[in-house]
């Protein structure tokens, strides 16, 4: 797998240097994910995820003066300084270095991080960035190096090292330095996980847990001594009725500021100190809250990812936000020391330029001509789009989170009933997964989807082309990869573990490949409202969940075997169970 | 029914469940239901308290009620042997025999039907009151908070008898119309209001979500008439008031004498309270408050919305327990809490009930906050709106029962009237969980008559007293240990 990655890359390498093309830019999705401006304040970087690109914006002209392809899909981008770029190429697992300035530049090093990486922060002395992997649940930490302008393109420069990765108990995205950058803050990319990296030692020092999920911004205050979190809040209590729904009682979003110090302190509780500012409001929700920037002059924004909307405000003062519309699905947000804001729009492909002082969008920047979308892509943007729900409170991201799980409960009537709780289930490798909703009783992807947005978001009825959009993308999203990372360090346990499974007879009710099967089985679990047969959740990724069952009684896939004894015939022996619980993770 | 919701702005605040009196009107809807007799109808009726209530009487003693009722009101003495002929009574057609012959023998009494069914329902425990679909769904819209409408409490002007507005919903439809409190209604729809009741006033001003009304209106001391139209539309009836309602529609929650407490008066547990309260609760961030005062001593509301409150202001712990015929349900708070490190004062008094008792119990338990006040009274059930098969109305009734966190009740269950229940003499009680009652933390034998005429509120008085002379340790050993990271 390695050494075809390098094939690829050495492949690419000879060629991605090259600008794309001229003035004249062709039709392509970009989707800018990641924007970073040059000191000046004469360019703008954004990093495209699915050209794989960079296009470079000459911001006095108000155009893209440049694109350079990248390869890959990239991810995250940051301009350490005027000449040199750090690019994440999320699907080749790298940290891309360039070296140049204005629109001319040269790829200088590349470098193989731990797999999945999505977000990147450099420190304030530009000696060392932090990469986040989401899969591999790892941070990696890099200290970069000088750059040499006067090597070749192709000239590997060989001083960009790994040094030092630390793993997290929990999937990981967004990235915040603080305290002088001294510290590091990692937030879970589906659970509201924190942790706290110590940036002179590189050890994890703290790690708590925040009620909500969705952690879509994480920033300092302008003060430095609270951290301020876009989230969201799924209320198991509340039911998906329309009531709920409307008064934000089921999923509230939030911008939550906590004490640093409080984050930073294993020993201390962070709930007392914990605010919580309700995004929006009923009539005018503001769902799948993003990226905070806490930008100079006391001015605080939050991007609204899933309403197309920023909130711009005092960073002291969050209950007086003003709304600004923007483009489609707004993902990443920075500023000049000029007043001026500037806001990625994902699904437009374009940049909005935000005049600060008086809340308005002065310009939209093309970053290239749209081709026309196939039904999967237009059914990725219903997905993210949080006005297919009553007032725009929710997405369906805000709760099968990047088409993975928010790892929550939810009390809707995908049961049938409401008064059960049920876990929100992973939507990755959906697709094969059939019949639908925790009592299998849905036989038909697309009815599951309706039933989604009218009963539980509450929008109005979707076409039946939005609902064969949604269907369609779906499809695409192949399984989570497995937990399990060594497969094959494990080899020996994992294929001793594989024939336990079978002849356990686990694979009656979880058949592979899917690890599922088409009815509902009562096991001997009762819901709280008396149902008893379920449908089995696939096992694919199982190793990744943190609860389980219909209501996550059992917090740990050893419980499942050990304290509830999940459809054992028999006891296990120790060696046994372990050889089972490194099968399952290798799902 | 339809002057009471004339004066719309009240009904939310008596409402438990909303629950309306069964009125003359509706026992003439019943008599249009196609398929049903007298005696099916309250054969009917009884059948369903039988399936939902949570303890119902004896069929036999649901009749012999209603029947005895019918003597009552006729002023005549009830026959001797009655009751052993009831209790005799033993098959469909026994019943429905002697129900034609109770009906045989009032049928010249107006409003017989009603009469009867009142007297089967008074002793049920919790009582049972009838809604018919019409009056539920107006209802609904109020539990709901969805109530569309133009958003005015109205009232009769004494001496003149023209219609007149008592109330204008802060950023309702007629508040955007440019409608004035005490606008005396001169037209409606270009006509005259004079020698109008109340009632055909109301029914002309109600209509449809963005159907517009035209009306004249003046002020009293003015001879200038003013010509507005008012757009129906939703209409937000605040569920949670504070101290006193500012010009802009906000609610003041600082007590002017003690600026440091703040004042939150639950009017009706319905959907927007939650979000009401938190809305309060951001507006206080920035003030400097020591203590919060929540008042459960009047109003009712939906159980669920209760809970969600209960959730709000917990930081994990047991809510509660419901307990119904299926099934009995626990509720856990999740982690986080409204107005954290902050002391909580709970009122209650002796009409504190349903939800409320549910919510204080909670609070106490989890030792969130102090109760003060009286004891509650005990009778208190959770009542639903349950369908009344072969007929167009619905029966609101006891259908299940609360228990506090250790499962003790929340109610006094015993056979006989159970809306006598004597609460617990307030000196000599040692346990706080006495079954059924709320024993307060502090108990203030207040709302006698004299406190009253001189407009004085001594449980509130105490609660301040109570709030402001914590000290910082009081506020912290009153809570319980938090967890130093929290688990899902």
């Amino acid at each position: 797998m390695i050494r075809i990655r390098l094939f690829i890359l050495t492949l690419l390498l000879t060629a991605c240097c090259l600008p794309a093309s001229g003035a004249e830019f062709q039709s392509r999705l970009r989707r800018p994910i990641a924007i970073a401006v040059s000191s000046d304040g004469k360019w703008l970087f954004a990093a495209n995820r699915d050209s794989g690109s960079i296009s470079i914006v000459d911001l006095p002209g108000g155009t893209v003066a440049k694109e350079i392809d990248v390869g890959g899909r990239t991810s995250d981008l940051v301009a350490i300084d005027d000449s040199r770029l750090l690019v994440l190429d999320e699907q080749n697992h790298q940290l891309v270095l360039y070296s140049g300035g204005g629109v001319d530049w040269k790829v200088a090093s590349r470098l193989d991080v731990a797999q999945y990486p999505v977000c990147l922060k450099v420190d304030r002395a530009a000696q060392r960035c932090f990469i986040s992997s989401l899969w591999s649940q790892t941070v990696t930490i890099i200290d970069l190096p000088e750059i040499d302008p006067s090597k070749a393109a192709g000239d590997l420069q060989p001083d960009l090292a790994v040094t030092k990765e630390l793993m997290l108990p929990f999937e990981c995205r967004e990235l915040c330095l603080a305290s002088e950058g001294t510290k590091l803050m990692v937030a879970g990319a589906f659970n509201s996980s924190l942790a706290v990296i110590d940036t002179d030692t590189l050890e994890l020092i703290a790690i708590k847990q925040l009620p909500g999920h969705n952690i879509g911004g994480l920033a300092m205050s302008g003060d430095g001594k609270r951290v301020l979190i876009s989230q969201q809040h799924l209320n198991p209590l509340a039911q998906s009725t329309q009531d709920d729904v409307h008064w934000g009682n089921m999923l509230s979003n939030l911008l939550v500021s906590i004490r640093l110090d409080e984050v930073c302190d294993n020993e201390r509780d962070l709930l007392p100190s914990r605010i919580p500012f309700q995004l929006g409001e009923p009539g005018n929700a503001a769902g799948d809250p993003g990226p905070i920037l806490v930008a100079p002059a006391g001015k605080m924004v939050v991007v609204l990812s899933g309403v197309g909307e920023i909130a711009l405000g005092g960073d002291n003062d969050f209950n007086d936000l003003k709304r600004i519309s923007v483009g489609r699905r707004p993902t990443a947000v920075t500023s000049t020391a000029k007043g001026r804001i500037y806001v990625a729009n994902t699904f437009s492909d374009s940049i909005s330029v935000i005049d600060a002082e008086n809340a308005k969008e002065i310009d939209r920047i093309s970053l290239g001509p749209l081709p026309e979308l196939n039904l999967a892509q237009r059914g990725e943007e219903l997905f993210f789009d949080s006005r297919l729900s009553h007032d725009g409170w929710m997405s369906c991201h805000s709760c099968h989170t990047e088409g993975h799980t928010n790892g929550q409960l939810n009390d809707n009537l995908s049961d049938g009933t409401f008064g059960a709780p049920k876990r929100v289930l992973s939507l990755l490798g959906v697709g094969e997964t059939g019949p639908w909703a925790w009592n299998g009783r849905v036989k038909k992807l697309e009815e599951q989807v309706s039933n989604s947005i009218e009963k539980t978001m509450h929008g109005t009825s979707p076409g039946k082309e939005q609902v064969a959009a949604l269907v369609a993308y779906l499809k695409t999203l192949p399984a989570a990869p497995a937990a399990s990372m060594k497969i094959r360090e494990n080899a020996a346990k994992i294929e001793r573990g594989q024939q336990l499974f079978r002849s356990l007879e686990c694979q009656r009710c979880h058949t592979p490949p899917t690890y599922t099967s088409s009815q509902a089985y009562d096991v001997g679990l009762t819901d709280a409202v008396g149902n008893k047969k379920f449908n089995p959740p696939s096992l694919r990724g199982v190793g990744r969940r943190k609860s389980f069952f219909h209501d996550g009684r059992a917090t740990s896939l050893p419980a499942v075997l050990g304290e509830h004894q999940h459809q054992l015939p028999r006891n296990l022996s120790k060696s046994e169970l372990d050889d089972l619980l490194h099968f399952l993770r290798s799902l | 029914m339809y002057f009471r919701l004339g004066c719309l702005a009240i009904v939310p605040s008596i409402l438990w469940l909303a629950a309306a009196p069964v009125h003359g009107d509706e026992t003439k809807d019943d008599a249009k239901d196609i398929s049903s007799s007298f005696s099916a109808r309250i054969l009917a009726v009884t059948d369903t308290i039988l399936n939902k209530h949570i303890d119902p009487p004896a069929r036999q003693a649901m009749i012999l009620a209603g029947t005895k009722a019918l003597y009552q009101a006729n002023n005549r003495r009830i026959p001797k042997g009655l009751s052993r002929r009831v209790s005799e009574l033993a098959t469909t057609e026994q019943l429905t025999d002697y129900l034609d012959g109770v009906r045989g023998e009032f049928k010249s009494m107006p409003n017989m039907e009603m009469i009867l069914t009142q007297g089967m329902f008074a002793g049920i425990p919790g009582g049972a009151t009838l809604i018919n679909t019409e009056g539920d769904k107006v209802n609904e819209q109020l539990r709901k908070n969805r109530y569309v409408g133009t958003g005015i409490a109205l009232g009769m002007s004494q001496p003149d008898q023209t219609p007149q507005i008592l109330k204008v919903f802060y950023d309702g439809p007629a508040w955007k119309a440019g409608i004035k409190a005490k606008d005396l209604i001169l037209e409606i729809e270009g006509q005259s209001t004079t020698k109008k009741n109340l009632r055909q006033i109301v029914e002309e001003l109600r209509g449809e979500a963005g159907e517009d009304v035209g009306v004249v209106v003046r002020q009293p001391d003015s001879e200038e008439s003013r010509k507005l139209t008012i757009t129906r539309g939703r209409v937000f009836i605040p569920s949670v008031e504070g101290v006193r309602e500012l010009p802009e529609g906000k609610w003041q929650f600082s007590i002017d004498s003690a600026s440091e407490i703040a004042l939150i008066r639950f009017k009706s547990f319905g959907p927007s309270t939650l979000h009401e309260l938190r809305k309060a609760a951001e507006q206080l961030r920035d003030k400097d408050i020591r203590g919060v005062i929540l008042d459960l001593r009047l109003g009712g509301g939906l159980l669920h919305d209760t809970i969600l409150v209960a959730d709000s202001l917990l930081d994990g712990g047991v809510i509660g327990h419901i307990q119904s015929l299926d099934a009995e349900r626990k509720h856990e708070a999740q982690p986080g809490e409204l107005f954290p490190n902050l002391p909580i004062a709970v009122l209650v008094a002796k009409q504190t009930s349903s939800g409320n008792v549910f919510l204080a119990a909670a609070l106490q338990d989890n030792q969130r906050a102090v109760v003060v006040g009286e004891p509650t009274a005990g009778n208190t059930y959770v009542r639903s709106f349950v369908d009344i098969p072969g007929r167009n109305d619905k029966i609101v009734m006891a259908t299940a029962i609360m228990l506090r966190g250790d499962k003790t009740p929340l109610v006094v269950r015993r056979s006989g009237s159970p809306q006598r229940v004597t609460p617990p003499p307030i000196h000599g009680i040692n346990s706080k969980k006495r079954p059924g009652f709320i024993m307060p933390d502090h108990v203030v034998a207040n709302d006698n008559i004299e406190g009253r005429r001189q407009k004085k509120d001594a449980i509130l008085a105490k609660a301040i007293e109570v709030l402001t002379s914590s000290t910082e340790e009081d506020g912290v050993s009153a809570k319980k240990k938090r967890r130093t990271t929290v688990e899902r």
